[in-house]
């Protein structure tokens, strides 16, 4: 079992925030923070993952061992190459992080208690993703086929439902994150269903909530003390989103693990983010944004690996935003850039129209 | 038009949220000096609900992804512009301020884990305990050939979450109308009322099913151990039936070698 937790935090924490340290590389020193990295090292890592994945999905059913081995390989490296960025970095000023950043003064007494419910009320809420449990049909997929590819090897040639053999289901198999999830209990060696549960809520929870402190750090720059308040607004809607079966709030916390779920509150969280951060940092220092730009480009692969169908949401998102701003802006370069980004898009939306 | 009105509702349910988003958007037209923040918490957002309503936009997302529409809804960053916009509006009284909101905000919504889907976790799976003990019963042993067994429908969506080791002769795809599957006899007859114990053995023989899984409360019409189908375990609320006209995959497989 500490075994098992050890691994976990070396697949799901380390490695993620190593590789990290890459992308975070070309932002503004200023704006570099452990949250912000983890957020790029999960964005990047589950992206390049998707890249991995999906060729062995299509040419080799019992891939599933080379794609584990493919995927620490090439993480492994882009760790190495982040943790040398951070040494020349450290050589070369002191320091990886630059913390003049207006929002790193001191904070306030009543500041800190806010922050303090805001982190009680975090981890209530990842208990209860631990102590309760939620009926969901689609589970009967993409559970089983997680628990399917762990024990069998095998990539979306069994049907889930049943267990009878049959012919790749293409649709669902673009989309990574199942085998995500069997990769994660391969290496840990705990029951996929398990990690789909438990551990994965356990690392999305927070990984949510650090992408909302991004946004709320660029929302409240001259206001600080009003981020711990916004992130237990935010709190309160994710408990009680469950207005129905649909909401973004509802897919967060009943079903975590599917990739719709991701898709709604990650992905779409993380597009927003970034053009908010895009913006901000325009009035900063411009030549920081390729940075953003690199991981709005992973978070569009990212988007393909949660869900083939929903890759017309973020396009559309990333579309409709690109024209309204470089209208507003008068400036053509922004709906470029943005489509530019938007190619894993197009590509993953081609082969599902062809499929 | 009335299609995209009915997602719109089902899409709010029983909350305020929706409203509660639509005066922060209104709000922030009128009080966010911040032009690039305007654009993008506003502005587009705005843009996606108009398009949202459009007809011609509705059928055109059906091409592409038909049930899905009100996914489109997702695209409006909801609770950070909810967030954001009740951050303002308490201004600098804080304390009060987040109290207020946050009655609001709790009043306006649906705990999450209410409804008859959310209940205690039995388990580390989250599956319910019966389904663990069943399948604990019936699984093959370590090294073993896989075994068939066709269940209740209360068990199907869980049985392969816990092992997939079990292989079922209909799955959740048979619950669905409408999904791609082929008809079954022998789900069929899980739905009966009182089900033919002769059918029953007789299909799940076909469906090389080793075990009969039943609800204590189905009525069998009939008896299943004289038609070979042996009882070999109980839970609260499933009887366990070995059929032994199936023998297992490896048994057969080893006699026949043997032969």
């Amino acid at each position: 079992m500490i075994v098992s937790i050890f691994l976990l935090i070396l697949i799901l924490v380390i490695m993620p925030f190593c590789v990290g340290l890459v992308p975070a590389y070309f932002i503004d020193r200023r704006k570099r923070r452990i949250s912000l990295v983890y957020v790029f090292g999960m964005i990047v890592s589950l992206a390049i993952f998707q890249l991995i994945a999906v060729p062995v999905i299509i040419n080799k059913g019992d891939g599933f061992r080379l794609i584990i081995t493919l995927f620490l390989i090439i993480t492994g490296v882009l760790s190495v190459v982040g943790i040398a960025l951070v040494a020349i970095e450290v050589r070369k000023y002191g320091t990886p992080i630059n913390r003049t950043d207006e929002i790193s003064v001191p904070k306030t007494k009543e500041e800190k208690i806010y922050w303090i419910i805001f982190i009680a009320l975090v981890v209530i809420q990842i208990l209860l993703s631990c102590f309760m449990q939620y009926f969901d049909g689609d589970d009967a997929y993409y559970v089983v086929e997680s628990l399917l590819t762990n024990e069998t090897d095998t990539l979306y040639r069994i049907k889930p439902y049943t267990g009878l053999s049959t012919g790749m289901d293409l649709r669902h198999a673009m989309a990574s994150m199942p085998v995500w999830i069997a990769y994660i209990a391969r290496i840990s060696g705990i029951h996929s269903t398990i990690v789909s549960h438990i551990v994965v809520p356990i690392v999305m929870l927070p990984l949510l909530y650090m992408i909302y402190y991004q946004c709320g750090r660029i929302l409240f720059r001259k206001e600080r003390k009003k981020l711990p308040i916004f992130m237990i607004f935010v709190w309160i809607m994710y408990m009680f989103g469950n207005v129905s079966i649909y909401t973004n709030a509802t897919f967060m916390m009943t079903r975590t693990w599917q990739g719709k779920a991701m898709l709604a509150n990650l992905v779409l969280l993380t597009v927003i983010w970034i053009l908010l951060a895009l913006f901000e940092t325009e009035r900063l220092v411009k030549e920081w944004r390729l940075g953003y730009y690199i991981i709005l480009f992973f978070t569009n692969i990212l988007a393909a690996m949660c869900s083939t169908a929903s890759v017309f949401l973020v396009a559309m998102l990333l579309g409709l935003s690109g024209i309204v701003l470089g209208i507003a802006k008068k400036n053509i370069q922004i709906p470029l850039k943005l489509m530019i980004t938007c190619t894993p898009l197009a590509i993953y939306g081609a082969m599902f129209i062809l499929i | 038009m009335t299609e995209i009105l009915e997602i719109f509702k089902s899409y709010n349910g029983t909350g305020y949220y929706c409203l509660l988003f639509l005066a922060a958007v209104l709000y922030l037209w009128f009080v966010e000096e911040d032009r690039h923040l305007k654009l993008i918490l506003c502005v587009v957002p705005t843009i996606i609900q108009v398009l949202f309503f459009i007809p011609y936009f509705y059928m055109g997302y059906n091409s592409l992804d038909e049930g899905t529409y009100y996914r489109i809804l997702w695209l409006m960053p909801m609770t950070l512009v909810i967030a954001y916009a009740a951050c303002k509006v308490i201004g600098s009284y804080t304390k009060a301020g987040l109290i207020i909101v946050s009655i609001i905000l709790v009043l306006s919504g649906t705990w999450v884990y209410s409804g008859i889907n959310a209940s205690r976790a039995e388990n580390v799976y989250h599956i319910p305990d019966e389904v663990v003990e069943v399948c604990d019963m019936i699984k093959p042993a370590e090294g073993k050939e896989r075994v068939w067994a066709s269940f209740p429908i209360s068990m199907i969506h869980y049985v392969r979450q816990y092992t997939t080791t079990i292989q079922m002769p209909f799955g959740r795809d048979n619950l669905v109308p409408g999904w791609d599957h082929i008809d079954n006899p022998l789900y069929d007859l899980y739905l009966q009322d009182v089900i033919n114990a002769d059918a029953l053995v007789s299909e799940a023989t076909k469906y090389y099913c080793n075990y009969i899984i039943l609800e204590k409360t189905q009525t069998i019409d009939g008896s299943l151990e004289a038609l070979g189908a042996n009882l070999v375990g109980t839970t609260q609320n499933y009887y366990v039936y070995r059929n032994t006209r199936v023998p297992f995959w490896d048994v057969e497989t080893e006699t026949e070698t043997e032969n």
